[in-house]
């Protein structure tokens, strides 16, 4: 019989230790082997329950499970974990050494066999070094103790906590640390909201590296859902003549540690029927298209370069915030809104609705001679520029986002903002 | 689209190209180039102002006299005789075009925060010497051919850098970079 101690610093738990006993009995470590003690810790933050042990290669590997879920529970969580960069030389590096006899340490695995009981070391932290010593042993048949720290009874805040800390080693990339927070303190309603509007292909998941990906991120995704409702909160105070007579402001919700306040007081304000909201449904799915259209279009046509820039126009922040805000505020306005919903038109020399090409080489006498064009970037001057220029493509049906619209736009923003100051003398 | 940064541009480099080769003794003049150099500030100068114009000329309605908005958008005013709008003034189609001088001086008294552009200025003084240049250029006669130096094309750069920088600094607040 083993013997398993409570450390000093851990609170005594019967579950816990039982759960400890139960994978000492399943999983042979080398502590087991040479009867030492086995010391339960507890992680001061968080409270999670974890120990310390080595197991030999030959009996971890396949017990090692890279696909852990944040909701063991629910069938729609999907797998947590950055994707694996088996091509990356660090990794290249790491299979090397483990072929040549090296051992590894503090992998970060959760006991489980609430899913894929077969596989109860769900891989929380250390996943390139874990997929380096399976491919080691099975090329070499090598096998070397390696270091785990085994973490027990989860809740699922303690896990997602566990993910991130495990992976700042790594640069957790914002989009990943934002899809973990997503699941964990929001749920699974923004990824299913996508999936229904097209945003995401169906069982797809938000990307770990939006930077890579062509898809919409946890972020841009609640940024929309933001600017809809902020959107829809504006339009409903004003009346239709005043709508453009304001400078509006398309807010970006920031990746952190903390949910972005705005995203958490739209979600709180409107509850779950936030993701059934018609006019949300019809502005996602409209969009969704858009961006479908824009894509095709770049990648179709000649007389513009395919540029991922230019193809994913439409997800830039400054661009997708101002669709969506416009879209929010025009629901309360609804020939103005069926002329937002409807495509801008496209034509021989304008080929891709968007006109990412006449955007990016847009300047106005006024910006600074290191300007990258209208929409690239997505500082509050260029959200409230895209929210103009759709607001005026939103004046009349079959509209093209020409130079002289685009021109006409910014002119407004500045000219708003000029008579707000007050400096004109009539 | 070409702004007023790519004439400036253009000005620059035939200035510089005229320096260049009558310093280096090969030409004891340039005529082309410096003529060329001082029409592209004069160029820089129009575009800046023209598209200044068109932003104020978007206002929205009520905020500008009709006649103000004619002189922006440089178009003459007529007097309607029948239909809805008979008895009124409106904007014709009829272009009307306005000396860049007057439409300098008309942004500044209307949207210069207040401010007015006294004529006594040295600056205004210089720019009307490019001007003068620029029209001899342009209205060529025998009686009055004077030649254009390598000191006038540098004098209208840095003459179209200032009056671009005071009127963006008198409208918009701030100057811009060049």
């Amino acid at each position: 019989m083993m013997s398993v101690l409570f450390d000093a610093d851990a609170k005594q738990s019967s579950e816990v230790e039982d759960q400890v006993l139960e994978f000492l009995q399943t999983v042979e470590t080398r502590e087991s082997k040479v009867s030492s003690p086995i010391i339960v810790c507890q992680d001061g933050k968080r409270g999670s329950y974890y120990i310390r042990c080595s197991i030999a290669a030959s009996i971890v590997c396949d017990l090692l499970d890279l696909d852990a879920r944040l909701d063991p529970n629910s069938s729609v969580s999907f797998r947590a974990n950055r994707e694996l960069l088996l091509k990356h030389n660090t990794y290249r590096r790491m299979k090397q050494d483990g072929e040549a006899g090296r051992e590894f340490s503090d992998i970060i695995v959760e006991y489980s066999r609430q899913y894929t009981p077969e596989k109860p070391l769900k891989v929380w932290g250390g996943q390139h070094r874990t997929k380096a010593i399976q491919e080691a042993f099975q090329s070499t048949g090598i096998s070397r103790y390696h270091g785990f720290r085994v973490y027990f009874s989860l809740s699922k805040q303690q896990r997602a906590d566990l993910a991130l800390v495990s992976n700042t080693n790594i640069a957790v990339s914002n989009d990943l640390f934002d899809r973990l927070q997503e699941e964990t303190l929001v749920g699974t309603e923004l990824r299913e909201w996508c999936w229904k509007v097209g945003l995401l292909e169906p069982g797809e998941d938000f990307p770990d590296r939006a930077s890579t990906s062509e898809s919409i991120s946890v972020r841009l995704a609640r940024v929309f859902v933001v600017n809809f409702f902020l959107g829809k909160e504006k339009g409903e105070q004003l009346r239709a003549e005043d709508l453009d007579k304001n400078v509006y402001e398309p807010y970006i919700c920031e990746s952190g540690v903390e949910l972005d306040p705005e995203y958490e007081r739209i979600i709180n304000k409107y509850g779950p029927p936030l993701w059934n909201d018609e006019g949300m449904l019809r502005a996602g799915k409209t969009f969704a298209e858009l961006h479908r259209v824009q894509r095709n279009a770049v990648k179709k046509s000649d007389k513009i370069k395919n540029l991922k820039g230019f193809r994913n126009k439409a997800l830039l922040p400054s661009v997708l915030s101002a669709w969506s805000f416009v879209a929010g505020l025009l629901q309360s306005h609804p020939q103005r809104l069926e002329n937002h919903l409807q495509a801008p038109r496209t034509s021989r020399e304008i080929p891709d609705p968007l006109n990412a090409g006449g955007m990016s080489t847009y300047r106005h006498d006024k910006d600074p001679k290191t300007y990258r064009g209208l929409g690239t970037r997505s500082d509050l001057l260029e959200r409230q520029r895209m929210a103009q220029v759709f607001l005026a493509k939103s004046t009349c049906p079959d509209m093209i986002l020409n130079h002289d619209l685009l021109d006409q736009a910014v002119s407004q923003v500045l000219l708003i903002k000029y008579l707000e100051r007050g400096y004109h003398k009539f | 689209m070409l702004s007023y940064r790519d004439f400036l541009g253009y000005a620059e480099s035939f200035s510089l190209e005229a320096g260049r080769e009558i310093r280096s003794g090969e030409y004891a003049e340039r005529q082309d180039l410096v003529t060329a150099s001082l029409l592209f500030s004069w160029i820089a100068i129009e575009s800046f102002i023209n598209n200044m114009m068109l932003d104020f000329v978007r206002l929205p309605e009520g905020e500008l006299l009709i006649h103000e908005r004619a002189f922006l958008a440089e178009r003459a005013i007529e007097f309607v005789e029948s239909g809805r709008q008979a008895g009124e003034f409106r904007i014709s189609n009829r272009v009307d075009y306005i000396p860049l001088e007057h439409k300098i001086l008309f942004l500044i008294a209307k949207f210069g925060r207040g401010t007015r552009l006294n004529k006594g200025d040295r600056l205004w003084q210089r720019f009307q010497m490019v001007k003068q240049k620029r029209d001899q250029i342009t209205h060529p006669r025998k009686s009055d051919e004077t030649p254009v130096t390598l000191e006038d094309a540098a004098d209208a750069l840095e003459v179209a850098k200032a009056i671009i920088n005071t009127v963006s600094e008198r409208i918009w607040g701030e100057s811009v970079t060049f």
